[in-house]
């Protein structure tokens, strides 16, 4: 699982961003590394993000973070 | 050292190989490059598809072979399975001679991490950076002569939909492919990952470890290339593991083991160092290569996604897209059907008037013809449903609706990709079943199978519409404003559903249990769906339909004809039958009465041919079983008759009780005869509670071969279409037990 977020581009080191939740409580959507990949909360809560105040996106209401996934 | 093997355009056809990660347009190239010449298949074992096609460019053969995408050669699906397997040579089938990896020009940032570890493979490989137009217009500039430097491959840039740069790569591809038959035999096309810089450290002098090993342990060197033993190590316990473990033995799953310690002491641990290098590697090279003059800013897709996924709004359109693609796949599909079932209808009437009465007479009209119009009812409705997936996956809309779905499909331990293969179900089983192509983890696509005949389909309505218009008061709940046969219609509709999520939820923990595959689910850019690709997949749809499942189901009426039409003397029928369309030739007007007898007797031969024949003898048979369900013979029968398609219980009903077969539910005659039926002790048959039981079992059971048989053709076995008829029996033979004995007992 981790493996597979980490070919996904979810590497430590690398830039997200939060762009939107599903209806219902539902999977959220990211960004990163120019992709848009969504996922269930329980497959997020494996990933730890630091926040970084400082990328931030006018046109898009979310909050940018860097990355780093623990190992599960 | 051998000569260099020269091979002659004419031996055997050049294997290309194309991959990449899914939404790079690689079907619409593949299409492009293809032409029509496209065969499709399944590859031994798995349920995945198998795409080739046979091109000539420059004069010579290409076999070009369209792998499924995926996202990286560490596989975790049967889909990348497939991939890896092609690409190092299983199956029969020796290693592709030239791979074709295909990038999106506008997000190599993720795109080259499949691309790295392809360099790696024992191959000439070409870049292939496609939908060119797209980051053009994203403001991306890419220096394709310097990406090509860096990465020691040829770098192709594309646009499949508009057509461009098509001619560049077939040239590519036919070059390399000249080049490397040149090379001499035994040498290698490309120089290891680490010595390129993309594994490095640790990571590398293990590899080179390892790989001295092997040759120590005298394994050859086709079996030990780089690729092999850079994947063993990387994928613990994976296929290739298992591979140089058997050739090698103990020894070398020793070394693996050693290797993964030292490198977890070193910081360097697996999977996580592999991903963490090939980025480093990645986001180095683009920094030379790539530039992009626009901040990435709120694309159209951003600005688009903001309304269609839009919490409220997004789930309210999605549902209306949904139901607009229903309604019209309805409403198109219903007069193209007709259309069909009347040219069917003229050559039976065209059969009968040159052909006497007679038993070839029969199987031409009632079981031939009937047996192909039982086909071809289907196709209008799959065509318009894969037209309208297609459209909706190849413009990038299907993936927010499984976005947007997923939570509710949770409910069901299923995922939100499964939502349109059952909500189509609701409508008929058929492309419902053929639509769960759409979803790519196994488990959830059998599991999606086996309770898509549950949702009430069409055919189930007219069994309900006689039952309820003969047995259920016409009275009203609630003060009188809520009729009551309307709700009893509303729960017999939703009574499959219901069943459907305990049913989904025991599968998912029984015999599909499993590991649920996370939901990593791409949202790709919108873009216009490419027409060519979707009528492409629509006509390959139709074809693997009538081909693959059309057969049985032309076989099984045909069958099931025989069995209500023999063993019996039709010697009687044949001659009153004669005598009716004798008179209706000659003038049906003044004749009426006369014919009107002659019908009754005919339809009394009918009903006792039925009784005698093998369906008939069945029905009586079971008769026991059924009675605890309320039911007497005539019942059994009928619902017997049914199983391969349930719209003919109604004829059969018809013909048992001597109205002929051309009732319908509607039919006040039938209604009444219904009402009067009596045991032979004199108690009337039918009562509220048998009409529920009736209804219900109808709700539960898989009386469809079609279904059947297009299971039979997506699962690739027969275990689980006689699964899903086994199951939904006894699902449906205890509901209309329950039903009838509670009933009685109210």
């Amino acid at each position: 699982m981790a493996s597979r977020l980490m070919e996904m581009g979810f590497v430590p080191g690398a830039a997200v961003q939060v762009l939107r939740r599903a209806p219902f409580g539902g999977p959220i959507q990211y960004r990163v590394h120019s992709v848009s990949i969504s996922m269930r909360v329980a497959e997020a809560a494996c990933i730890s993000v630091t926040n970084d105040a400082a990328w931030s996106e006018p046109a898009v209401t979310a909050s940018a973070a860097e990355l780093q996934v623990a190992a599960t | 050292m051998p000569s260099p093997a020269i091979r002659s355009a004419s031996t055997r056809p050049a294997r290309v190989a194309l991959i990449g990660n899914p939404n790079t347009g690689k079907s619409t190239l593949f299409n492009a490059l293809s032409g029509m010449r496209v065969r499709t298949g399944n590859y031994p074992g798995v349920t995945v598809e198998k795409r080739v096609g046979r091109t000539q460019w420059s004069g010579r053969n290409i076999e070009l072979i369209d792998l499924p995408g995926t996202y990286s050669l560490s596989p975790k699906s049967p889909d990348e399975m497939v991939a890896v397997q092609v690409l190092t040579g299983c199956y029969d089938e020796p290693k592709p001679d030239l791979i074709v990896c295909i990038c999106n020009a506008s997000a190599l940032e993720r795109n080259l991490y499949l691309a790295t570890q392809v360099l790696e493979v024992d191959c000439p490989v070409i870049l292939c950076l496609n939908m060119w137009d797209a980051a053009v217009r994203a403001g991306i500039q890419i220096d394709t002569e310097s990406l090509s430097r860096e990465l020691g491959v040829r770098v192709v840039a594309t646009s499949a939909t508009l057509r461009e740069g098509l001619a560049e790569l077939k040239a590519a591809v036919v070059e390399s492919l000249t080049a490397s038959e040149a090379v001499a035999e035994g040498a290698s096309h490309r120089t290891c990952a680490h010595a390129a810089g993309i594994l490095s450290g640790p990571v590398a002098m293990e590899i080179d470890r390892l790989k001295e090993l092997l040759t120590t342990l005298g394994i050859p060197a086709a079996k030990r290339s780089p690729f092999l033993v850079t994947r063993s190590l990387l994928d613990p316990a994976g296929s290739v593991e298992c591979l140089l473990t058997n050739d090698a033995g103990s020894a070398y799953s020793e070394a693996l083991d050693e290797s993964r310690k030292l490198l977890a002491a070193a910081g360097d641990e697996i999977p996580g160092v592999e991903a963490r290098q090939r980025y480093q590697f990645i986001s180095r090279v683009l920094s030379r290569v790539q530039k992009r003059t626009r901040a990435p800013s709120a694309t159209l897709t951003d600005r688009i996604d903001a309304v269609l996924t839009h919490r409220v709004f997004g789930f309210l359109i999605c549902l209306a897209v949904l139901m607009f693609v229903f309604s019209t796949i309805y409403w198109f599909s219903q007069p193209v059907s007709e259309t069909v079932e009347g040219v069917l209808g003229w050559i039976s009437s065209q059969i009968r008037h040159t052909m006497a009465p007679g038993p070839l007479r029969s199987l031409l009209t009632e079981g031939i013809v009937a047996g192909v119009g039982s086909v071809l009812v289907f196709l209008p409705q799959i065509c318009l449903l894969f037209l309208f997936i297609g459209l909706l996956e190849d413009c990038g809309y299907m993936s927010r609706a499984a976005f947007m779905m997923d939570r509710l499909m949770g409910l069901l331990g299923l995922s939100g990709r499964s939502f349109l293969p059952l909500m189509s179900s609701f409508a008929c089983a058929v492309p419902g079943v053929m639509a769960t192509r759409v979803i790519d983890d196994r488990r959830d696509r059998f599991v999606t199978i086996l309770i898509a005949p549950l949702m009430s389909c069409s055919a189930r309505l007219p069994v309900y519409v006689l039952m309820i218009g003969a047995f259920i008061p016409d009275t009203g709940l609630l003060g009188g404003w809520l009729p009551l046969r309307a709700v009893v219609l509303f729960a017999m509709s939703t009574l499959g559903l219901v069943v459907a999520v305990p049913v989904a939820l025991i599968l998912r923990r029984t015999l599909l249990r499993g590991e649920p595959s996370p939901f990593l689910l791409e949202l790709p850019d919108y873009h216009l769906p490419s027409m060519r690709v979707v009528l492409l997949r629509v006509w390959e749809s139709g074809m693997s339909f009538v081909v693959r499942a059309g057969t049985l189901i032309f076989a099984t009426s045909v069958l099931v004809w025989a069995a209500g039409s023999f063993p019996g003397d039709h010697a009687q029928q044949y001659a009153l039958t004669a005598q009716i369309e004798a008179l209706q030739a000659v003038d049906e007007e003044s004749n009426l009465a006369e014919i009107e007898t002659l019908a009754a007797q005919l339809n009394l031969q009918n009903s006792q041919l039925l009784e005698q024949s093998l369906l008939g003898r069945m029905g009586v048979a079971i008769e026991p079983l059924v009675k605890p369900l309320g039911w007497d013979w005539r019942i059994g029968v009928a619902v017997i008759a049914s199983f391969p398609a349930r719209e003919v219980v109604i004829a059969t009903m018809g013909t048992i009780y001597s109205l002929g077969g051309d009732v319908d539910e509607e039919n006040a005659g039938l209604r009444d005869t219904l009402r009067g039926a009596k045991w032979p002790d004199g108690t009337p048959v039918f009562s509220i509670p048998v009409a529920i039981s009736i209804m219900v079992f109808f709700a539960l059971c898989a009386q469809c071969v079609s279904t059947l048989m297009v299971i039979r053709r997506e699962t690739n076995s027969w275990r689980w279409p006689v699964f899903s008829f086994v199951y939904m029996t006894v699902l449906a033979y205890i509901g209309a037990f329950l039903s009838y004995q509670i009933g009685m007992r109210l």
